[in-house]
This record gives structure tokens, C-alpha cells and sequence, in this order.
């Protein structure tokens, strides 16, 4: 009798309060069971943001604090210098990586910083009740774009992992999508890529992952997994943008 | 070995965190404290710590928090809009308990206002300008010894409080140089000691125990009321403990200043000036901005005429010398603002004033 | 006897049929008559014996439900990880595997 798939003892045995279909549950489980099979968590240290997921200590079975937002980045490097031989990540949403936190993150991976950050792109604010995100789509709906998102008042929505690819000391850039159980094992598998570079220090590793808000973009879980796969990704194309050669 | 040296403000408050066992500072350059950013770039890394130049002061609150969860022992400096960056951060670091020493060298404001020294700053440190209910420990040493003296002292209280401890001092005090006894050398806490002294910090379960959490934000209301409440505890533990004040002249006087910081050595000129015109004027001298004296103003004699608030400041200290005085005498403000120092001759007329004054 | 089996915490399930959307053989839905203590009704294999196995319901769950197997019995070792999973956890799972074992449905 194998075991083909059981829940990571990297996950809290809490369930989550995440809405319906939320692929927030599949992406902490996809980080901890990275950690997991590392042998890691005990040596892990994680910063959750401003955001549904500030609740991510309830179900990660890791040291974890909360942030203000947009400042895990910072936060996390300050633990570095406390904790040089911990492994470190930051969990960060649009609201809090795109926007309140774009100072941080470019710093972070501007100075190299030896942590993860893994950037959660639903393409909308969720806890705050679905307004626009910096990542939220032309012509997408949200509360404070009900006629959809124009290009003309708020621009067109930021990539992210290409804008940190640009800067010397982010060397692991990628992203990956959970729309499927083939992409939600390749992001298992940029995941563990991403914290590789960090288990040899080679610079600041960042994982873009494509998630879905069901609740706020008004759509039942699996239309949702639809919706992204037929209008993010044309517009936030998967795939490495940046890998050091030591962990190829 | 405690030789007496020469040292510039800034350069000397840097020196006396080194030598209280911090190793971990994130600046950002702000007039008139830089001197302290660059101190803590060339020493720290000496002395086996770590120094990040932030990006900006909201990044640096934010590393510092970092520093602190996982157990470091972090100091940082700013000054007042550098500060005023930061209150998001102080609210966010009492709620979570975490200890942490803040250097402020207050300059003129509002706004961008002066790099000239100021004292504008009280309602920010002592009533709080982050959101909710906390308080810094706030301490106002007027000379650059009792900086230096007060710092392992703020580490200490910080630690055993586990809240963030200000040390407001001016620009006058960062700037200028005067000879002092640097504090004796506190070793640094080893890595391996953290999960001991610091059981809350975030230092890796190992697998062998629960994970911890620094939280801030409660969903449940009864939750939040009983941390608050809970919190709460220390402050009034504070008020009894932390008190800390000077008073000079208070028996025979005729009227009384209140002043801190560098304003106080200009005022106890002017008491000075005030003797020589037969006006004996006495001073209390708050050290503790938060916890503020009150206590002391009830050894304030009946006869004393007038109270004068002596600040750099449009009166900022004023309310809490109300509440010290409780209606017994009256106050009025001695003041410059604008990055102007007050002089002798203008806090003993504004006294002389004050004096004529009908209660 | 199958190739796969993949047991359900029906309490933890949200109903939220990404499971359903993704099996390749088509033999999971949301239960017909029974709603969990959440309100949802919970997903549910019906027919366990045309279960391959490739575990694309559990990678998809946000809510760490489903558990895979390969093979259709249950030996005591595999029990002991889910025995630290909480106890209304436990005995839904017991439960489940005990009505397996009888062939059918017991109660409820």
C-alpha cells in the first residue's frame, strides 16, 4: 500500500477560512511541501503580508510573523542579518507586492537579498473586497474599476517578474500558474528551484504565481481556473525569465 | 576602561548602542543624524554586526521589526520627518511586542521644515502618531552623558518590556561635541543564546516545538480587547517605574520652568540671569517624556506664581504640564520654533512676563 | 479492485469542485444528500474502483481533503500520518473506511 499524495506535515491541520476554490491552499501547500521534503521547515522562517493571506501562520507550520504592508521584503531582510543560516520567504499579494511594496521588493532584489519571495497575481484586491489591483486586467471589473480597467486612468497593469529580471541581483525569476494539476506541478517545481538558489545564497529567487479570487472576480472556482488560463496568461506569459546556472 | 573622549553627539549615541550589544542598524540618511548612519557603516561591521543602508526610513522601521522578531538587538536613528515615516512601524512594533531602541535628533518642522534642532516632535513621541492604543518609552537626555548613560538603560528596559524605547534627543545635542564617559561594553548576545532569552523570537522550530507567530491583526474583538488590555498591563507598570526627572530650585522659588532636552542647560542660564535680578526661578527638568512626571509638579511650593513651559516648540509640552499642575498655577509658553535656539535673555523676560501675570 | 484510492475529509471539503473539474476519469461530484457542519456539500468519489490514482484531485485541493493511495487496501502503517490530523478529521476517515470495508453504506 503506497501513499501516492497526503496532506503536508508542513500544513497545520487548521482549515483555512479562504473562500471556495481559493488557489491560496494550493500554493502554501505547494511552498511546505517543498520544505517539507528539503527537511526544511525547522530551519524556516516565513513573513506574511497585508492581505487574505496575513492568515498564512494559521496553516504553515513554520516561525512566521506579519508585516505591514508592503514591507515583508524589508522585514525578511532584516531577519536574514539576525538569521544567516535560516531559510527565509516572503508571501506577498498584488496590493502588497505591485503596489504599497514596489519600493521594497526592487531594494530586496537590488541588493541581492538571500531570501524567496513567492508573489501571489490574482489580478485583484481580495480582502479588501475586489478593487483594482495593479495587476488587475484592461477592461476587467472590479469595485473601483466597475466600467472595467482603462488604460488611460490607471495604466496598464505591471509585470512584475519581468520588471524584477531586469535587476542584477533577483538571479531566479519565474512564473507559473496553478490553473491545472500540470501547472500547479510545475509551480511545485520553480518552487524548488527558487529555494534552491536560496539554500546556495546565489541571490534574491522570486516566484510569480498565478492565482484565481473566484469571490471577487465573480466566478464559480473552476470558471475561475478558465478565466486565468484564457486572460492572464496571454498577458503574463509562464515560464523562467532568469536562472543561475547552478541550479538549471 | 572608561577614558573620557571627545565626541560629536551622533557619533557618540552610535558608539553608546555599539556598547549596549546592538549589532543590527538599518538607516537612512536624514539631517542632522547622519553622522550616526555613518558611524554605525564603518563600526558595526567591526564590532561583528550588520549595517543596511535602507532605502528609506518605512523600509527601515520594517527591517529593524525583522531584526528584532528573529531576536537581534537593533537600534535606529532618524530624525523627525524620518520619524514621522516610521509611526506605522511603532504602532505595528508595541502591538507585537517587540523590543527595539529609536533614536530620534529632532529638528524643526512642520513638514520638511528646518534641519536646524527642534523640539516639535513631543506629540509625536509621547501621544503617539501611529494608530491605536500604545506608547513609546520615551527619554530626553540634555546632554550627550546622559544619552550615552541612558542607552544600555533603553536596550535593558526595552528587552524586559518588550516594547520599542524612544530616546528623543535635538539637534543641538547630535551636532555638538562634548567630553565623555563612553558606557562599559555589554557583549553581544551569541546566536545560539536567542531561543533562550528570547523563547518568542523567530529563530526555526527545528522541528521540535511549535511554531512561533508575532501577530498584530485580531479578527475577534474579545481577542483584541484582552491583548490590549493585556499590553495595557505594562504601561501602568511604566508609569510607576519608568519615571525619570530632575529638579533644581523648586523650594524658595518664585516661579518654575519646565524644560528638556538642550533646552533645559539654556534655561538654567536663565535661572541663572533671573538670580542676578533678585527673581528666584526653579526648573523641572523631565528626563521620562513618556511616562511624563506629573509627581514632580506636586513639589512645586504654593507661593510659586507662574509655571513657564520653556520649548523649542509652539507648546507641545504644555498639556502635560496642565495636568501636572492641576490648575494650581498659571502656564505660559517660552518658545522659538523654526530651528532658532531661545536664548537666556528671552526665557527671563518671558518669565519676568509670566510673573506679571494675574492668577 | 482498483488502481487508486482516494479517501475524502468531508469536513474539510468547501465544496468547491476543482477535484470534479480535473479528474480524468470522471468519478468524483459533490455529495447529493449530505452538507458538512460548513454548509457545503462535500465532494465525493462514486465509483472508486475506476480510480487511476494520478492524484490530480489532491494537487488541485486547496484544502488538503483528498488523499491518494494506490492500492485499495488500507494497511494499518498508512493510517498512523492521518492520525494527527484532528479528531473529527480521524473519525470521518475512519468512518469512511469502515463503510468501505462493509461494503456500503452504514448510516446517515
Amino acid at each position: 500500500m503506497k501513499t501516492v499524495f497526503e496532506f503536508s506535515k508542513g500544513m497545520l491541520p487548521e482549515e483555512t477560512t479562504y473562500c471556495p476554490g481559493c488557489t491560496h491552499g494550493i500554493s502554501h501547500r505547494l511552498i511546505m511541501e517543498v520544505l517539507e521534503e528539503k527537511g526544511l521547515l525547522g530551519e524556516t522562517i516565513g513573513v506574511a503580508p497585508i492581505g487574505c493571506s496575513i492568515m498564512a501562520h494559521h496553516y504553515m507550520n513554520v516561525d512566521m510573523c506579519e508585516s505591514t504592508h508592503g514591507r515583508a521584503p524589508a522585514i525578511a531582510t532584516g531577519i536574514r542579518r539576525v538569521q544567516p543560516d535560516k531559510i527565509i520567504f516572503t508571501y506577498q499579494g498584488d496590493g502588497d507586492l505591485a503596489s504599497i511594496g514596489t519600493g521594497e521588493i526592487v531594494h530586496a532584489a537590488h541588493r541581492g537579498e538571500k531570501f524567496t519571495t513567492f508573489f501571489i497575481n490574482n489580478a485583484i484586491y481580495g480582502m479588501t473586497g475586489g478593487q483594482m489591483a495593479p495587476t488587475s486586467l484592461i477592461g476587467q471589473k472590479t469595485t473601483t474599476t466597475i466600467d472595467g480597467r482603462k488604460q488611460e486612468v490607471s495604466g496598464k497593469p505591471i509585470r512584475m517578474a519581468e520588471l524584477l529580471a531586469t535587476i542584477d541581483g533577483a538571479v531566479f525569476v519565474e512564473r507559473v500558474s496553478l490553473h491545472s494539476p500540470a501547472n500547479v506541478r510545475k509551480a511545485k517545481k520553480a518552487i524548488q528551484k527558487a529555494i534552491e538558489v536560496q539554500e546556495k545564497r546565489l541571490g534574491f529567487s522570486f516566484v510569480e504565481i498565478l492565482s484565481t479570487c473566484p469571490t471577487n472576480w465573480g466566478y464559480n472556482p473552476v470558471k475561475a481556473l478558465e478565466w486565468l488560463k484564457d486572460n492572464m496568461i496571454p498577458y503574463y506569459p509562464l515560464g523562467n525569465l532568469k536562472c543561475p546556472g547552478e541550479v538549471k | 576602561m572608561s577614558e573620557k573622549v571627545l565626541m560629536k553627539g551622533n557619533e557618540a549615541f552610535a558608539e553608546a548602542a555599539i556598547r549596549s550589544g546592538c549589532r543590527y542598524y538599518f538607516g537612512y540618511p536624514i539631517t542632522p543624524q547622519n553622522e550616526i548612519t555613518e558611524y554605525m557603516s564603518r563600526e558595526l561591521g567591526k564590532a561583528g554586526g550588520s549595517f543596511v543602508q535602507a532605502e528609506s526610513e518605512i523600509a527601515a522601521i520594517s527591517m529593524a521589526y525583522g531584526g528584532a522578531v528573529a531576536g537581534g538587538k537593533v537600534f535606529i536613528s532618524s530624525s523627525s520627518p524620518g520619524i514621522a515615516l516610521m509611526q506605522e512601524g511603532f504602532s505595528f512594533i508595541c502591538s507585537t511586542e517587540i523590543p527595539l531602541v529609536i533614536l530620534n535628533v529632532s529638528r524643526g518642522g512642520p513638514g520638511v521644515g528646518s534641519i536646524q534642532p527642534g523640539q516639535a516632535d513631543y506629540y509625536q513621541a509621547t501621544r503617539g502618531g501611529g494608530n491605536g492604543d500604545y506608547h513609546l518609552f520615551v527619554f530626553a537626555p540634555s546632554s550627550i552623558q546622559e544619552a550615552v548613560d541612558i542607552m544600555p538603560k533603553a536596550f535593558q528596559i526595552a528587552e524586559e518590556y518588550r516594547n520599542p524605547v524612544m530616546i528623543l534627543a535635538d539637534g543641538v545635542l547630535g551636532q555638538m561635541m562634548e567630553p565623555i564617559i563612553l558606557p562599559e561594553p555589554i557583549p553581544a548576545v551569541k546566536n545560539e543564546d536567542i531561543p533562550k532569552i528570547k523563547p518568542w523570537a523567530l529563530t526555526g522550530t527545528k522541528e521540535a516545538r511549535p511554531h512561533n507567530v508575532i501577530k498584530s491583526l485580531y479578527l475577534k474583538p474579545e481577542e483584541l480587547e484582552d491583548r490590549i488590555l493585556e499590553i495595557d498591563r505594562k504601561y501602568q507598570k511604566a508609569k510607576k517605574e519608568l519615571v525619570r526627572y530632575e529638579t533644581i530650585g523648586l523650594e524658595d522659588a518664585e516661579i518654575v520652568f519646565v524644560a528638556y532636552g538642550s533646552t533645559a542647560r539654556i534655561t538654567e542660564e536663565a535661572i541663572d540671569l533671573l538670580a542676578e535680578e533678585g527673581v528666584k526661578a526653579g526648573l523641572i527638568r523631565p528626563v521620562s517624556l513618556w511616562p511624563f512626571p506629573y509627581e514632580a509638579f506636586d513639589q512645586i511650593p504654593g507661593t510659586v506664581k507662574a509655571v513657564v513651559s520653556v520649548e523649542l516648540s509652539r507648546g507641545q509640552m504644555m498639556d502635560d504640564v496642565k495636568i501636572g499642575c492641576s490648575g494650581r498655577f498659571p502656564i505660559s509658553l517660552s518658545s522659538r520654533v523654526g530651528g532658532i535656539l531661545i536664548t537666556p535673555p528671552e526665557i527671563a523676560a518671558d518669565a519676568k512676563e509670566a510673573l506679571g501675570v494675574k492668577k | 479492485m482498483s488502481k487508486g484510492l482516494v479517501k475524502f475529509d468531508e469536513e474539510r471539503c468547501k465544496g468547491c469542485e476543482l477535484c470534479i473539474s480535473v479528474c480524468p476519469v470522471k468519478i468524483l461530484t459533490l455529495h447529493e444528500t449530505r452538507i458538512n457542519s460548513k454548509g457545503y456539500r462535500p465532494a465525493c468519489v462514486t465509483d472508486v474502483s475506476k480510480c487511476i490514482g494520478c492524484a490530480n484531485c489532491a494537487v488541485m485541493c486547496p484544502d488538503g481533503a483528498i488523499s491518494v493511495y494506490n492500492e485499495a487496501e488500507m494497511s494499518s502503517t498508512s493510517l498512523k500520518r492521518t492520525d494527527v490530523r484532528k479528531f473529527s478529521t480521524a473519525e470521518n476517515f475512519l468512518r469512511m473506511r469502515y463503510k468501505e470495508e462493509q461494503g456500503g453504506r452504514k448510516d446517515e
